[in-house]
């Protein structure tokens, strides 16, 4: 049989045999090395995206701003109720408005956005257009224009006005005001609730 | 003879390209690990500074949401001022917002807005807008409410009551007689 396959077969099946090896050692071994170069090259180039936009976060104003829109926010909200911060501040205002604060009652702490309100329960004297410069000085305290805050002072939202004592001649007004002062502290959960189950036999 | 030779030198030209493949593949794997290490530590950098930033913003968003339903009380004074007619004075005013900043509380499960820790409120209720005051006539009494009713952030402005004073009878300010009045309407304020 093999006597009878001659030089010319012989080195056709050599050429297939070598092509065989090699189509099977590349589809087999090289190949697969390959694609998987391939891939990680899809890896790191991804981690090189995500190393460089976070390098790029790092050096931005955004970034470098955090921590001053932060305090700035805390100056506004901060975490406890600093009732002396609220008294000065007001006092300051009632000032320069001129007019007098003849009390001042806080409530307790309730819900609100950002953390918890502080209702406070203002009795003012003074006359008219006076009263309406220290509401004005009052949200002058704290304002926000865009992303940035303004102001001087934290953050107080009038929830009403009451005034009696005016009329003929501009006599001085009482006026009582519902004025609120925020903290960033939220309001902590509710106790949890325990039922008591007796059996009686 | 021939194919042999030729069969031996593609096996050991597979294997060179193999090992060339493998190497490269080595280079990636560590090129990664090095890469998802400077990933790490970068994050790490980051992560405070992430922190910090969503803690600024969510407080500005906070500070926003209740700057947004302020009401520009002087702007609510001076217009009331401007458009209340002469010879007619008020004796009290109650104004009270429809949107005081607790009714901004994010709700929580199981939290409900203790009522009786607020301080009192000065307000009327829905209406949220009341004055009563005295003027000369009933005619200066008409005027105020077609005034009041040119004010934006006003509806629905109506009369309470009115009633003849006789001349040095009550308070200094109805001394000279004329007409007390109260009037009530719908306060609906623009944020600011």
């Amino acid at each position: 049989m093999i006597e009878r396959i001659n030089g010319r077969v012989a080195g056709l099946i050599a050429i297939v045999a070598v092509l065989v090896v090699l189509l099977v050692g590349w589809f087999a071994f090289v190949s697969p090395q390959r694609s998987k170069a391939a891939s990680l090259n899809d890896q790191i180039n991804t981690l090189d995206t995500q190393i460089s936009s976070t390098q790029a976060y790092l050096h931005s104003s955004q970034a470098k701003n955090a921590k001053r829109d932060l305090l700035r926010v805390k100056r506004l909200m901060p975490e406890g109720v600093q009732m002396s911060q609220i008294l000065r501040q007001l006092a300051s205002a009632a000032a320069e408005a001129g007019v007098s604060i003849n009390g001042l009652t806080p409530g307790g702490l309730v819900p609100s956005a950002g953390g918890q309100a502080i209702p406070i329960a203002l009795s003012v004297q003074g006359h008219y257009f006076r009263l309406s410069r220290f509401l004005h000085i009052l949200r002058s305290k704290a304002n926000v224009e865009g992303d940035s805050v303004r102001g001087p002072g934290r953050l107080y939202s009038v929830d009403g006005i009451a005034f009696s004592g005016g009329g003929q001649g501009g006599s001085l007004i009482n006026a009582s005001i519902s004025l609120d002062a925020f903290i960033s502290t939220p309001a902590p959960p509710p106790p949890p609730t325990t039922t008591t189950t007796t059996t009686s036999s | 003879m021939l194919g042999g030779i030729a069969a031996g030198a593609a096996a050991i030209a597979l294997g060179a390209a193999y090992a060339y493949e493998r190497s490269v593949v080595s280079d990636k794997v560590s090129a990664r690990n090095d890469a998802q290490a400077r990933l790490t530590a970068v994050d790490a950098q980051a992560a405070p500074v992430r922190a910090v930033q969503a803690q600024a913003s969510a407080g500005l968003s906070a500070v926003q949401a209740i700057v947004n339903i302020r009401v520009p009380w002087e702007n609510v004074l001076a217009g009331l001022s401007r458009v209340l007619p002469t010879q007619s004075y008020l004796t009290s005013m109650q104004v009270t917002t429809p949107t005081p900043a607790a009714s901004l509380a994010a709700p929580v499960a199981g939290v409900t807005t203790p009522a009786t820790t607020a301080a009192p409120a000065v307000g009327t209720g829905p209406i949220g807008f009341t004055i009563s005051g005295n003027a000369s006539s009933q005619v200066r009494v008409a005027l105020v409410l077609d005034r009041l009713s040119l004010l934006p952030w006003l509806s629905d402005v109506t009369l309470g009551s009115v009633a003849r004073v006789a001349p040095g009878s009550g308070s200094s300010s109805t001394a000279l007689g004329g007409d007390t009045f109260s009037i009530s309407a719908t306060f609906q304020p623009v944020g600011g």
